[in-house]
């Protein structure tokens, strides 16, 4: 017996812990402004930035973690009753998809409207994007030279037969590139490009945009298509091969004599019952003020939305592009269609 | 086993009351699924039907069938090698068998993709030794390969409930063996195997629950199962209704499998004349054989721990300093006191609807009470959903209630909150800690408990002083079980998880999704770290 009340003395004690824990959390709360963010970015260089605006603003910044996904469904399911304040994803098709869903609310902010240009932001005030990325070409430049790249479509030509690597269509960043070719060049089309890439695969796809560059390292294929900051990991990596792999490849933008290459935001929208909505407020606009986007460019390798933010050395780099203007919202819309035509096709 | 005996009994209704209440808390969020089978799935249906429902089933059943095979050969033979022969390092190398469960196995999935891509050791060391450059790779990213990984990862579920089955083997049917001339290891197939099928089945079941939920792995892997399925047509397709009927469909197709296993055993008893049980006397094999035993054991340690263990501390060598923060710590103690909470009231339960069910002379209790354990077989993803619904509905409506009638205003008491996310742990892997159990209490029987009850002892008497030490192995089995893999979830803590509270899968997951996989050993050592705590302390206690 005397074993079992130790152990029911134990539970006692973890219990009233949890509690005396929970109870002091509600207090700190209460007595400090907050703004609860539902986020699928959890860069380092996003944590610093949080704990700087609570330093500037004295607004306690609660962080819930997970895919835009999750944090959509959770969203529609708490409905009226959500904490959240401010919805963060990678994707401006993400955003989209909350804004249909009712989600998100308009703002109405003249700072935002001048820190980030039309295009990357919702024509209704619901989202505002706050990084940029773009989905390039990268090649071997041991085995490809950029002469031999031009578009996006002219990868299904035959040349590349067992050269291409590029991950699952389960991926988000796919499903908008494929977006993007729906709106561009309509289903049809669209489909064949997937049917053709699909035909040059050097492999079934898997494993990360990462894994991509590392198989073309490691002469699966020749030339993967991935996001740019990925390029930018590797050659920061703190394994010495991983950076050996990010100098073997060259970056080539695509489209640049057509529409541009394909891009996407990750960014923000207030909840529709933000119960913090003036601190959302201005938690969005000081993540899109110059200090703040210097930060999120240059250490996670993204490119700013604020256009009097200089870009990183590295970014400097690869040069600059013409990016495809077309509305960011269309992605959202056409990311369905995508997905089945995926499917239709076979990529996995 | 003497049913009429119970029909003597006085009817308990306090234990019925309780089990029934039990049954219904924990089958509300199942029941939210299930019931989704009733109105059908989305529009989408007839896409996944036509270009991926085929190759999907084929994928999964396929996985089921190669992980059952391998994680059989896996677990029971080193069960049993431990168990019937002693043989130098026999205790620590039975210890060691356990580890590779203190991994998740979506990161043992990194950690050998890991050692195999064009920056892993294999490839180096091959360029450099060989000096082969490209012609050496090797590609685990593919079904062989996560059937490999997956079965190194999850053989010790098997393993541990064939080792507590062993290790209470009687020696008198291996001496009645031994007297008709059998050889040990005739003994052993013909006698030890058979007798141990409801221990190994049971922990045969919990691999195929983790195969046929897993996500994480297989979506890496490229291997599109059923599972993903359920994710594309949720996420992708925007329809929850699909995705939730596909999920009724798993819950259905394992509540097939339980019922089969269930029909099968009836016909054979199991119960033992348990007065003249006696341990196993363990052999000593001669010294090329103990060799021998020793490599076979080796090798699911080797292939299931060191080797995803050494990729590991690489990583966590190269990003330690990125990583370390004094926040960490905290981490490992919201972790840890998770994962304890969930094992205590997990086991207790079990423990408690298993003898309810053993003393209700009602078939309905009887036959309700093993149902909670579907929760295991449905995706952590889809059960947080079933919880949400229906506590969200509850939370709200106790929000107004409070507003209205005292005029205060509250905030939610299950969502969001560590009540409904210990609640939400316990409804999936209640399975975990059942299985066990539920074998130790068969072999055990109730012959004791009996007796007491012929003396006219209380039921919470018995349960304390005769049932509880008697089945002390199969409860720590379960315990431990149901902790480390509340240590490794990941879905379900993603959507459930309070604000402020961090955990290590959480924070693992953090990194891998951004794609930073080397900076996932820190929190995965830590994962490990505390899983290995309980496992060593129990293991002392087993041991003792």
């Amino acid at each position: 017996m005397k074993k079992y009340s130790i152990v029911i003395f134990y539970l006692m004690v973890i219990l009233l812990n949890s509690c005396t824990i929970s109870s002091n959390k509600e207090k700190v709360q209460e007595s400090q402004q907050k703004v609860n963010v539902y986020t699928h970015r959890h860069y380092a260089p996003d944590k610093e930035l949080f704990e700087q605006f609570e330093k500037e603003q004295n607004i306690k910044v609660n962080v819930i973690n997970a895919s835009a996904d999750e944090l959509i469904l959770k969203m529609e399911n708490e409905g009226s009753q959500s904490p959240a304040d401010v919805l963060i994803t990678v994707d401006a098709g993400r955003l989209q998809r909350a804004k249909e869903k009712d989600l998100l609310q308009s703002i109405n902010s003249d700072l935002l409207k001048s820190n980030i240009p039309d295009h990357l932001r919702d024509v209704d005030g619901h989202w505002f994007g706050l990084t940029k990325r773009s989905r390039v070409i990268v090649y071997s430049k041991d085995r490809v030279t950029k002469d031999q790249l031009s578009t996006y479509e002219a990868l299904t030509d035959d040349q590349w037969l067992g050269k291409i690597l590029i991950r699952s269509s389960g991926n988000i960043y796919n499903q908008s590139l494929m977006a993007s070719m729906i709106a561009n060049l309509g289903e049809e089309a669209a489909a064949q490009w997937a049917a053709g890439i699909l035909k040059n695969m050097a492999r079934p796809p898997k494993g990360s945009d990462r894994d991509q560059m590392k198989a073309v390292a490691a002469g699966v294929g020749d030339l993967a298509i991935v996001n740019t900051y990925y390029v930018g990991k590797l050659l920061n990596s703190p394994d010495s091969l991983e950076r050996k792999v990010g100098q073997q490849m060259g970056i080539f933008f695509p489209n640049q004599e057509g529409r541009g290459t394909h891009i996407n935001v990750s960014g923000a929208g207030v909840a529709k019952y933000a119960p913090n909505k003036a601190n959302a407020i201005k938690f969005i606009e000081f993540l899109s003020s110059a200090a703040a986007q210097e930060i999120f460019s240059s250490s996670n390798f993204e490119y700013p939305v604020n256009t009097n933010v200089k870009i990183s050395p590295l970014l400097q780099s690869w040069g600059t592009f013409k990016e495809d203007k077309l509305s960011l919202s269309t992605l959202g819309v056409l990311n369905k269609s995508a997905v089945l035509l995926f499917d239709q096709v076979g990529w996995k | 086993m003497s049913s009429s005996f119970y029909h003597n009994a006085k009817i308990d209704k306090k234990w019925s009351i309780i089990t029934i209440l039990i049954v219904l808390l924990f089958g509300i969020p199942l029941l939210t699924i299930l019931l989704k089978l009733f109105s059908g799935p989305g529009e989408s249906w007839q896409h996944i039907k036509e270009y991926l429902l085929l190759d999907y089933l084929f994928n999964s059943l396929f996985l089921m069938v190669a992980c059952s095979a391998f994680t059989l050969t896996l677990g029971v033979i080193p069960a049993w090698l431990v168990s019937a022969y002693s043989f130098p390092f026999r205790k620590l190398l039975q210890w060691l068998l356990i580890l590779p469960l203190a991994f998740p196995n979506y990161l043992t999935a990194y950690a050998y993709a890991g050692l195999f891509d064009y920056s892993g050791i294999y490839e180096q060391m091959m360029f450099k030794i060989f000096g082969l450059n490209r012609i050496s790779h090797v590609d685990v990213m593919g079904i062989w390969g996560l059937a490999w990984v997956m079965s190194f990862s999850l053989y010790p579920y098997v393993y541990l409930s064939a080792r507590s089955f062993f290790t209470h083997q009687s020696q008198i049917q291996m001496n009645a063996a031994k007297v008709l001339g059998a050889s040990r290891f005739k003994a052993f197939y013909s006698i030890a195997l058979p007798l141990a099928r409801p221990a190994v089945v049971g922990g045969l079941l919990l691999v195929v629950m983790e195969v046929l939920g897993d996500y994480g792995s297989a979506y890496y892997y490229g291997v599109s199962t059923y599972t993903t399925a359920i994710f594309r047509s949720w996420f992708s397709l925007e329809e929850p209704e699909t995705a939730v009927y596909l999920s009724a469909q798993l819950c259905m197709f394992i509540l097939f499998l339980i019922v089969i296993e269930r029909g099968l055993r009836r016909k054979k008893k199991y119960q033992f004349n348990s007065e003249h049980t006696r341990g196993l006397i363990k052999n000593k094999p001669k010294a090329h054989l103990q060799i021998i035993f020793i490599i076979i054991i080796m090798i699911p340690i080797l292939l299931g721990f060191i080797l995803p263990l050494i990729q590991m501390v690489y990583w966590a060598s190269l990003t330690f300093k990125v990583v370390w923060s004094s926040s960490l710590v905290t981490t490992v103690w919201s972790s840890f006191y998770l994962s304890m909470m969930t094992a205590l009231i997990s086991t207790f339960i079990s423990l408690f609807l298993i003898y309810a069910a053993k003393w209700s002379r009602s078939n309905v209790i009887k036959r309700l009470s093993s149902l909670p354990i579907l929760g295991y077989s449905v995706p952590g993803a889809v059960i947080a959903v079933g919880i949400m619904i229906p506590t969200l509905i509850f939370d709200k409506w106790l929000v107004n209630i409070t507003q209205v009638y005292f005029n205060w205003s509250i905030e939610f008491l299950i969502n969001g909150t560590l009540i409904g996310l210990i609640f939400a742990y316990t409804v999936r892997f209640l399975a975990v800690a059942y299985h066990p159990i539920e074998a130790s209490i068969q072999k055990a029987g109730i012959r004791f408990d009996q007796a007491a009850q012929m003396m006219g002892v209380q039921k919470w008497k018995r349960m304390l002083q005769i049932n509880i030490p008697l089945n002390k192995l199969g409860l720590i089995t379960g315990f431990l079980l149901v902790f480390v893999d509340t240590m490794k979830e990941l879905p379900l803590t993603l959507l459930l998880k309070p604000f402020g509270i961090m955990t290590l899968s959480v924070k693992a997951f953090e990194y891998a999704s951004d794609e930073r996989i080397a900076e996932t050993a820190v929190p995965a050592l830590f994962i490990i770290i505390t899983g290995l705590i309980p496992i060593f302390f129990l293991h002392r206690m087993i041991n003792k």
